[in-house]
């Protein structure tokens, strides 16, 4: 069995070496070639965060960051800890890009964020059509992009150094960014990037919410050397953060715990804090990567990248008989990976053959004195995948083809003392296809893509309370892996002063995994915790984005955009957990070129609502009530104040939440303890030299 | 040239197989690293089991003596204990049987917790980090007229408590060596109830609370009544359990004996005369070996 496999790579690296030699006597025109191939085009159109708005999120999380965007919604546990859904899916079933480098997350649970800094990109974008053959399995709900951009091509150290503070948590923060092409050894540049930030805790419109504080320290060091037509990529980032767990849902007993819910808010508030004490949880991911691509004619390439991650997770709660400087939970995730491509590109075609490998294994540090919420497991995926795209004048044309074999090797000890776990394999096909025509006044595109994704041993293998809500998880070790099949339509109409969208998808998922509560209670001496069983069965989710902008005059525009979706279970037709309620959002964009002596003002004023969720199956939630509709308004201003040729200020302020609204969000969920955050005014002053 | 072009593409072929080959060679049957059993390692994290000692007796002053506890005694015992543990699948099993006391006595209550290891770990709360941060508290809910739906009107009043913390902890008050801890820094490991009304049921609502912030002390350096915590207590917990009680008859005077020994035979479903042997049994214990003292 390994050994076809192996044969199977080697046939497949085999064309390279046979191109290579084929095309070595044409490689004269490396120039023209580099400048004519563009790796980063693409079919699936991404959707990409607006530098004004970036500007003004300056130090928040990426899923704040990304939820200007159609398409994605943001989950909550609180107001400090959140991660995008794109479609109705989220956690595993999105795939996280970070410079080019499949993100190994640990973030098996709601409470845990993606291990982002979004304050170091500088391009945030995500897929929704997603590219299931490209980045494999668990894109199944899209892709989300985090990228640094390209090192400026200036022989003179420059960069940018930001000052940032949010109103609402008291927060600061700073980042630094320097970089430089090397004027002393040709194609050489770096850059050096770090972000420092940490917020107390933050205030509904009425109370302070207590231990829900964040810190964040990331570092990131990149380096390209280009020669000819090697290009060689690599970076080493480090990004740790620590996130506060508010405990004021802990309760004593059933009854408590009921009445707390219906209560709504804590029953007892504590004042503002900027410490972070236990329960908390922290966090360090390093990824080190070296990609080099390699341009060995007119139109073929090869890439080849190398990845190596490391994770190190650990939650710490309020114990008793140990310091609480022992952690709960404390494991390391470490992953390897190695993705090698065989491109070729010519005006009309784009094609690439690829294989993959992705190693990685999660190790229980030992001496926690707490049974840990995963096992130790060793994940090894090989794939091999090829994707074409084709371009005749207005039409692009897309197909790929997948084939991933994946095993899962599981060990552990429950809570009883008693052992668990067992080897799993997994094998799969993916697949894609697109169309995409572009006129003048109309822009289609539509795609239709096949992917997987293999349960997390969380879900297959969790008996134990969350940590910091009174959840407590258990997993189904049979279920199998997820299939789902996405139709995502695009219809863009471009008038003269107006535009329309349409986006729309489906997506059909076979054994859909999550998990709801079973209306019993786990008695644990410190107090009830709500059951949730993780089940699986086959669901449909269905979603539409329409988005309209108009320009009033050439320097007022009015955006609109409104958000439907839907998510049932095939055989009960019963609503799925966790799926947005309507969305509407309008704003107001006004900008000047010139004020004195400030320039490119950008003035933005925006409305939010999202209305009550109504389809909603009782049975799947803690509450029979979900949170009433609420509207949301916010102001921004953005503008760029040269002080001298070399040396401009970017100076941003904005307001949200403007009228201080108590509200709560339905995809929160502690919505059922605490409500969401209150007005925050928040400036940012960014100098670039 | 030609070789220089040659090399490349072969030495980028043979670089990438090797990567590959770097990540592919161990077997597709390798197991992760064996997992740790924290269950043994650190076994007293969470209580595995706690038990709720309650002796009936009486005071000296304010030091509590226990009636002598004799074997034969079937219904008018001088001990009842009843205990919270984990079953194997992990559930807490739950009492089926009440404690049943008399209005007009006085009981101590022992609360012991034990470890997975079935060791007793009732220190770590008297710790100098933990006492600060521990109290026991005692609520009375869910009162009702013995064996009726109606609600119990004096349900506040039923119960007095007076806190008998030893230091150390599992010292007996009266030995050598062993003092109280005073009023002024309550724990609730041990402690008497006073039993100020009859025909009552009721859940009595044990919790440790376990706080985060600050101390258990209000801003006068006080501590809050057994059965009044303060509402910021209670969001961290160590333990909330429900004990059932049944407060079934009183202690008689000359004229209501006979009342007495009948409701005793009623609550354990015997006739008067299995009662009043059982009551002759429990007193004539000869007194001078009722040993405990709190």
């Amino acid at each position: 069995m390994h050994y076809y496999k192996m044969l199977l790579l080697a046939f497949l690296l085999l064309p390279i070496v046979v191109f290579g030699q084929q095309d070595s006597t044409t490689i004269q025109l490396n120039e023209v070639v580099i400048k004519s191939v563009n790796l980063q085009k693409s079919i699936y159109q991404a959707q990409k965060v607006s530098d004004f708005i970036q500007q003004i999120n300056t130090g928040k999380d990426l899923a704040n960051q990304l939820k200007s965007l159609p398409g994605v919604q943001v989950r909550k546990s609180g107001a400090n800890v959140s991660k995008p859904i794109i479609d109705g899916l989220s956690s595993s079933r999105l795939v996280y890009m970070v410079n080019g480098v499949k993100l190994e997350n640990q973030d098996w649970a709601d409470a845990h964020s993606p291990e982002i800094d979004a304050d170091l990109a500088k391009n945030l974008n995500i897929l929704r059509g997603a590219e299931s053959v490209k980045h494999g399995s668990n894109a199944l709900g899209g892709v989300v992009h985090v990228d640094a951009g390209r090192i400026s091509s200036n022989k003179n150290i420059n960069g940018s150094a930001t000052l940032y503070y949010t109103g609402n948590t008291r927060g600061r923060g700073a980042h630094l960014k320097i970089q430089q092409n090397s004027g002393l050894i040709q194609g050489f540049a770096w850059r050096l990037s770090a972000n420092n930030s940490k917020n107390g805790d933050y205030h509904t419109a009425d109370y302070n919410v207590a231990n829900s504080g964040t810190s964040v320290a990331s570092y990131r060091a990149e380096l390209t050397y280009k020669l000819q037509n090697v290009e060689i990529e690599s970076f080493y980032s480090n990004y740790k953060s620590k996130q506060g767990n508010y405990f004021g849902t802990l309760t004593g007993n059933v009854e408590e715990f009921e009445e707390r819910i219906e209560h709504g808010q804590p029953l007892v508030t504590f004042p503002y804090a900027f410490k972070i004490e236990a329960p908390y949880q922290e966090s360090t991911h390093q990824i080190a990567n070296t990609t080099t691509t390699w341009k060995f004619s007119r139109k073929w390439f090869v890439k080849s990248q190398y990845t190596y991650q490391k994770n190190h997770r650990e939650e710490f709660d309020v114990r008793r008989s140990v310091s609480s400087t022992v952690p709960v939970q404390d494991m390391i995730l470490s992953a390897n990976h190695f993705n090698f491509e065989l491109g070729f590109k010519n005006n009309t075609l784009h094609a690439a053959l690829g294989v993959q490998i992705r190693n990685k294994e999660n190790y229980n540090q030992p001496g926690t004195g707490v049974t840990p919420a995963l096992p130790n497991y060793l994940y090894k995926e090989k794939s091999v995948y090829t994707h074409h795209t084709l371009n005749l004048n207005q039409w692009l044309l897309n197909a790929g083809l997948r084939y991933d074999w994946a095993i899962m090797n599981a060990r552990g000890i429950n809570f009883l003392g008693q052992k668990y776990g067992e080897n799993k394999n997994f094998s799969a096909l993916s697949a894609q296809v697109a169309a995409k025509l572009a006129t003048e006044k109309w822009d289609l595109e539509s795609s239709l893509s096949h992917g997987w994704r293999i349960p997390e041993s969380f879900e297959l293998y969790a008996n134990g309370k969350q940590h910091g809500i009174p959840i407590y998880f258990v997993g189904n070790k049979d279920m199998s892996a997820e299939k789902g099949t996405k139709w995502m339509n695009t219809i863009t109409y471009k008038a003269k002063h107006s535009r329309f969208e349409f986006q729309g998808f489906i997506n059909k998922v076979e054994n859909y995994i999550y998990s709801v509560p079973t209306h019993q209670y786990k008695q644990l001496f410190s107090g009830p915790a709500a059951i949730f069983q993780f089940k699986q069965q086959d669901a449909l989710l269905c979603g539409i984005d329409l988005i309209h902008s108009s320009t009033i005059t050439p320097r007022l525009e009015f955006t609109n955009k409104f958000t439907w979706i839907h998510g049932e279970e095939i055989s009960s037709k019963n609503p799925l957990p966790n799926i947005s309620p309507l969305r509407l959002h309008n704003s107001i964009n006004y900008q000047l070129p010139v004020l004195g002596d400030f320039e490119e003002i950008n003035l933005q004023i925006g409305h939010e609502w999202v209305g009550k969720k109504n389809n909603f199956n009782p049975d799947y939630e803690l509450s029979s009530q979900t949170p009433s509709a609420y509207h949301l308004f916010n102001i921004a201003a953005s503008s760029r104040y040269p002080i001298n040729q070399k040396l401009t200020l970017r100076i941003s302020a904005s307001i949200d939440n403007l009228f201080n609204t108590l509200y709560k969000d339905y995809l929160n969920l502690h919505r059922y303890f605490v409500h969401d955050s209150g007005r925050s005014m928040n400036v940012n002053v960014q100098c670039n030299f | 040239m030609k070789t220089k072009h040659f090399f490349k593409p072969v030495l980028f072929a043979l670089v990438s197989i090797l990567m590959l080959g770097l990540n592919s060679c161990s077997k597709d049957d390798d197991l992760p690293a064996t997992p740790n059993d924290e269950n043994t390692e650190l076994g007293h994290e969470e209580w595995s089991k706690v038990s709720f000692r309650f002796h009936r007796g009486h005071l000296h002053g304010s030091t509590f003596h226990g009636s002598p506890s004799n074997e034969n005694v079937r219904y008018f015992k001088a001990v009842q204990e009843i205990s919270y543990e984990y079953d194997e699948a992990g559930n807490l099993i739950l009492p089926d049987s009440p404690i049943r006391l008399i209005k007009g006595e006085i009981y101590a209550l022992e609360i012991t917790y034990f470890n997975k290891n079935g060791e007793r770990i009732n220190a770590e709360f008297t710790s100098e980090i933990n006492a600060p941060i521990h109290q026991h508290f005692f609520l009375t809910k869910n009162a009702k007229h013995i064996d009726t739906d109606m609600d119990f009107s004096n349900a506040e009043s039923i119960l007095d408590y007076v806190y008998r913390d030893t230091n150390p902890e599992d010292g007996m008050y009266t030995n050598e060596g062993v003092s109280l801890r005073g009023a002024d820094d309550p724990i609730g490991l041990k402690g008497y109830f006073f039993v100020n009304e009859a025909y009552t049921q009721f859940e009595l609502n044990v919790i440790l609370v376990h706080l985060i912030h600050g101390t258990k002390w209000d801003s006068n350096g006080n501590p809050f009544p057994f059965n009044a915590p303060s509402n910021a207590f209670l969001g961290t917990q160590d333990l909330n359990i429900k004990i059932p009680v049944r407060v079934f008859t009183k202690r008689p005077n000359n004229d209501d004996f006979d009342q007495f020994i009948q409701e005793i035979a009623e609550e354990f479903h015997v006739t008067a005369e299995e009662a009043e042997a059982d009551w002759l049994e429990a007193v004539e214990t000869p007194f001078e070996s009722g040993n405990y003292w709190m």
